[in-house]
Parts: C-alpha cells; structure tokens; sequence
C-alpha cells in the first residue's frame, strides 16, 4: 500500500514500484486512470505489456523529468538535455523498442519523441541496406515491387 | 550502445510489431528524402505512404482546366495531413495501363513543417522543351483579385521542371505567399530563369538551383532574399537587383561555360551586385579568368567591404590561381575567414589566351613582386585549406597568406590521401629556430620554403 501522494505500478512480470504521483502522472494514461477512477490512486495500478525492467527505465526517465519541472534552479534544461542523450545512448535496441512501445501506449510523449528522434537520427544519411542491418528489418518486397517503388521517387535514392 | 554482436545474431524484424503511429512519427522527424526512402524498408515502413493518393485529371481538360485542378488538388492535400504524405496526378488516358508513369503529371510528396517536394516527370527528347521560367508580379496581382486560395508552403522543392509544369508552377507560386524557400534541381533545358516579385507578396528568403547545365541568363529580384544558390554552368548574365538583404551566396560554375560565352563585364556586374554580402562561395576557376581577362581588382569601383568569410571550390592551384586569388583579396579588406578547397582532378577550366592590355601590373610576375603588392587582411583570423599536398604552388599559397594575414590565428591545411583525413597547424619559422623547436615538439612535420631561408612545421591535429 503506497502512503498519501505515491503510486504503486505494477510490471507484467509482476514488480511493484512505488513512484510519487507526480512521476507517475507524467504518463498521461496513468493520469486518467487515476482521474477517473480514485480506487486506482489507493491501490495497485497494472502497466499491462511491460516487464520491470522497462517500467524502471520509464520511471528513471519520468523521475528527473517531473522533478526537473517542479524545480527548474536544481534541473537546468542543460541538465536534462544531457541526460535525455545519456538516456538513449545506453540503450540497446530491444530496450528502444520496447521503450517506444511502452512510451506509446502510456502516452509519455517527450519521451516517445526523444525515443523517435533517436530512431531518426539511426535512419538519417543512411543507405536503406544499412538501415535494414541496423534494424534488422526484413525486406519483404518482391523484386518487382522494389523496383516500382526506386522508379516512383528517383530523386530520394 | 548498440553492440555488434547483437546486430549479428539473428533476430526477428521488431519494426514489423512497433504502432504504425510510432512509424509515422519518426517518418515524420526525418528529413525529406530519408523520409521517403524508409518507403523501400520494408511493407510496413512503405504502408505508410499507401494507400498512394492517384488524381486523375479528365484528359480532354484544358490546361488550365488542369492548372486550375491541380492547384486546388496541392491545397487540400496541404491542408489535411499532418504527417508525410504522397499524391500522384496523372492524365485520365484510356488507353494506358495504370503504372505507366508516362501520363504522370506530377508527383507531390509533403514533408511536415510546411513542405512541398513537386516532382515532375523528366521529358526525354521533348521537341517542345521548355526554355524560360518566369516568375513576375502580374500573376501575384491577378491572384489576389480572383479565387486567391493562400497555400500554406514554406518550403518548394522543384525537380524537373519542364514544359508542362511552368504555367502550373507559376500558378501555384502565386499563391505561395508563406514560401520562404524555393528549390529547383536538375533544371536541365532550362536556359533562362527570371524571378521577379514585389516587396509585399512574398517571404522568399532562399533561393537554390541545381543541375543547371544550359542556363544562359538569371534575373532575381526578391526583395527578401538573404540567399542565393547556383550551380550549374556559367550564365552569360546573372542579374541580381532588388535584393538589399542578400547576405549569402554560392555561385558554384563548376561545369564550365556549356554553350555560354565567357563576358567578362557581365561578371564583374554580377560580383558587383555582390558587394555587401557576408558569405561569398566562388568557383576558383572564374577569379583566374577574369584576372586572365585583365580585371584589376584593386581598381575596380567596388569592394566587398562587409564580406566575412569567403570559400574557394575545386581549385587545382598553380601559379596563376595563386596571384589571381592574392589580387582577389584585395577587395576583401575585412575577411575574417577563408576556406579554399584544393581539387586535383584536371577537370578546370584551364583560362584561355585573352587580349591582355589591362591586367593586374604584377600579375604572372616572380612570387616576391605579387606578395609585396599584396595588401593585408588585418581582419583575417582563420585560414583553412583542403585537398592540400605540400606541392611547392601550395606551399608559396601558405607563405603568402601567412604573410598577409596580419593577426591569424589558425591556418589549418587537410589532405584525405587513402581516405584519411589529416589536419595540421601551420607554423612558418627561420631555420635558426628550427632546431630548438623540434627538440620540444618531436612530432612535427617539416617543409621547407623554396628559397630555404625559412621552414614550414605542420603539427598535427587531432579531430
């Protein structure tokens, strides 16, 4: 049971973090949730799809930020800026994915656009053959297929 | 970290299970050409642009029953979609099959913030190629007063615009009041490019034109305009008025003359519309020419008196280049950078014979007379040469700038020989000192000047 102001989340995998409401509130589904219904805010809220380990790095993440918004003099935008790059860059791929899809669906939209902006930057510059390896995306496109789409946009490859 | 060893292994497709929203928005933060490669990816990154959006325009239209379509078509589809998107017009024609990109009219692909990217199909042998792009008040005036729909574009891109896209183009333009940017790329056929707008129609602030291999003339007056960028051929005239605000141009004439004759008074007319840019590119070759042609620049009736930085392309330097550039700097009193890129392919223009009655009185000299008649550049701090191979022209090229860059701070020289880049500092010093200087700075590289009385150490620097 969380004291007055905190939340308790609970992981797919069954891990309990407690988090101050205002962390917790930085996803805007967890904030209906408790919106809407006040049984959430006592008890245990279910972050369905997303294991420990995931929901501790989206809770790192929410921490400094709600903390950073609350108090601008001890977080600069310099400071946060700094660990948001820090942030993705320690990622591995299966983590950024699963960050995406956890970020998506909790609606943690800074986080979701700095996760799609690393994505970004991965793709940039880059050689679709290289994008696929870093990816591992699978290229399913019959040969004539391919062909008709490098002959629709000659100019962007 | 994305380890190697984990691109290695084996490992299901995970884009293929991410939201296609979460597609959409990293689509949506790339730029506009890697935004529309990610199409080839895969089938899930290349839904994204489907179903493709195909107008069909009914073909007995007029053309400006077309134009006036089209227009209407690039405005809702403005308008309605937030994220990237795709639409193909094509004639209405019976007869052909529905991938037959001959009766394509244009392909227009949106990028977020306000972009358009209008690709027009090329026309290969086209009797009815078209030659001018005109873009004048008139149409601005008539606009306003008819159906003026405003389109929200910042950004235009053109590629290949030809001779069933000009009328639409200027129509369109006309009611691209929010356009800052315009682009057009390979403006092969094109030959002459007028550009005239009134002062409160338009935002235009950059204007850029690739691939231009037959432009003959331009005549740009934007009274926004802060940019302008050109490469192709060597118009015969360019003519740049009515741009007080121009701050930065690059004038890259690498393909030559083409079917264009070199006159040496229009050139001058064009650096002279220069005068008061900041950021000046030129290819290295067109400095020599005019000084070939007997331009002395000291004595021309203008200088590039607020001209700060100033980047020489694709110059293989010699001799000529060298004392053609040192005359150059001469109307540039208050250059605070200079960057020259040093290119040994043989491609440049080599100058031809001109009937020399004028030229600069030391020019093709012996390097001392050049060098005394050098003014200095008391303002110039930063010097970077790249392509550079210690050849003796270039080493004479360092030892004047040294010479007349009174309060350097840097001179930086970079070779990519097998692909590896490799900078130094440059330091000239009399052979007296060399000895004491190398016992304290062991890694040093040494050239020596031809006339031996001093040393060049180059100390590398680590990027």
């Amino acid at each position: 049971m969380a004291s007055k102001g905190n939340l308790t989340l609970k992981s797919c995998n069954g891990k309990e973090f407690i988090v101050e409401e205002k962390v917790a509130v930085m996803s805007t589904t967890i904030k209906n949730m408790v919106d809407v219904d006040d049984s959430f805010a006592q008890g245990v809220i279910p972050i369905i799809g997303v294991d420990g380990k995931i929901l501790a790095k989206l809770i790192e993440y929410c921490k400094e930020h709600a903390e950073a918004d609350e108090d601008e003099e001890v977080k600069s935008e310099e400071y946060l800026k700094k660990f948001d790059e820090k942030f993705v860059d320690e990622l591995n791929l299966n983590d950024l994915y699963d960050l995406l899809k956890a970020s998506n669906y909790l609606e943690i939209t800074k986080l979701l656009n700095l996760l799609c902006q690393k994505v970004a930057s991965m793709i940039k510059g880059k050689k679709p053959e290289e994008i696929r390896r870093i990816f591992n995306i699978k290229n399913d496109f019959t040969p004539e297929e391919e062909e008709e789409i490098n002959r629709q946009n000659p100019w962007a490859f | 970290m994305l380890m190697d060893e984990e691109r290695r292994e084996k490992k299901p497709d995970l884009t293929r299970n991410l939201p296609q929203e979460i597609l959409q928005l990293i689509v949506s933060l790339l730029p506009m050409k890697d935004a529309v490669r990610t199409s080839i990816l895969s089938t899930a990154w290349s839904s994204l642009w489907r179903p493709p959006l195909v107008v069909r325009l009914p073909a007995a239209g007029s053309d400006h029953d077309h134009q006036i379509m089209i227009k209407k078509i690039v405005a809702t589809f403005m308008k309605n979609h937030d994220s990237p998107r795709q639409i193909k017009i094509r004639e209405d024609q019976l007869d052909h099959d529905q991938n037959d990109i001959q009766n394509m009219v244009v392909v227009a692909t949106k990028g977020i913030d306000k972009e358009l990217h209008l690709d027009f199909p090329e026309v290969k042998n086209s009797s009815t190629n078209f030659s001018v792009f005109k873009l004048e008040p008139e149409t601005f005036v008539a606009d306003m007063t008819s159906s003026f729909v405003p389109l929200m574009i910042k950004t235009l891109h053109l590629r290949c615009v030809t001779g069933l896209a000009e009328n639409f183009v200027s129509a369109l333009f006309s009611s691209c009041c929010f356009l800052e940017i315009l682009k057009f790329e390979k403006c092969g056929g094109l030959r002459r490019i007028d550009i005239v707008t009134n002062g409160n129609s338009t935002n235009l602030q950059l204007l850029e034109f690739s691939d231009c291999s037959t432009v003959e003339s331009i005549k740009i007056s934007v009274p926004n305009l802060k940019s302008f960028y050109y490469k192709g051929v060597l118009p015969t005239t360019v003519e740049l008025e009515g741009t007080p605000l121009l701050v930065d141009v690059k004038f890259d004439v690498e393909d030559g003359l083409g079917q264009n004759e070199f006159d040496c008074e229009q050139v001058l007319l064009f650096l002279a519309s220069l005068k008061d840019i900041e950021l000046l590119t030129l290819s290295g070759w067109l400095i020599e020419w005019l000084c070939c042609a007997g331009v002395i620049f000291g004595s021309l009736d203008f200088s590039f008196s607020k001209l700060k930085k100033l980047w020489l392309i694709h110059s293989v330097m010699d001799t000529r280049k060298r004392d053609s550039l040192a005359c150059f700097l001469n109307i540039t009193p208050f250059l605070e950078m200079l960057f020259i890129n040093i290119s040994n392919y043989q491609n440049t223009m080599p100058a031809p014979i001109f009937h020399q009655y004028w030229h600069e009185p030391h020019l093709w000299m012996d390097n001392a007379t050049v060098k005394s008649n050098a003014s200095q550049l008391k303002y110039l701090k930063v010097v970077n040469i790249t392509g550079f191979s210690k050849h003796e022209d270039e080493l004479l090229l360092v030892d004047l700038l040294l010479f007349k860059a009174l309060n350097l701070k840097e001179m930086l020289v970079t070779s990519s020989l097998n692909n590896i880049n490799a900078s130094w500092k440059v330091r000239k010093m009399p052979f007296s000192h060399i000895t004491i200087w190398l016992k304290n700075n062991p890694k040093c590289m040494v050239v020596s000047s031809s006339n031996n009385k001093f040393l060049f150490v180059l100390t590398e620097v680590r990027t």
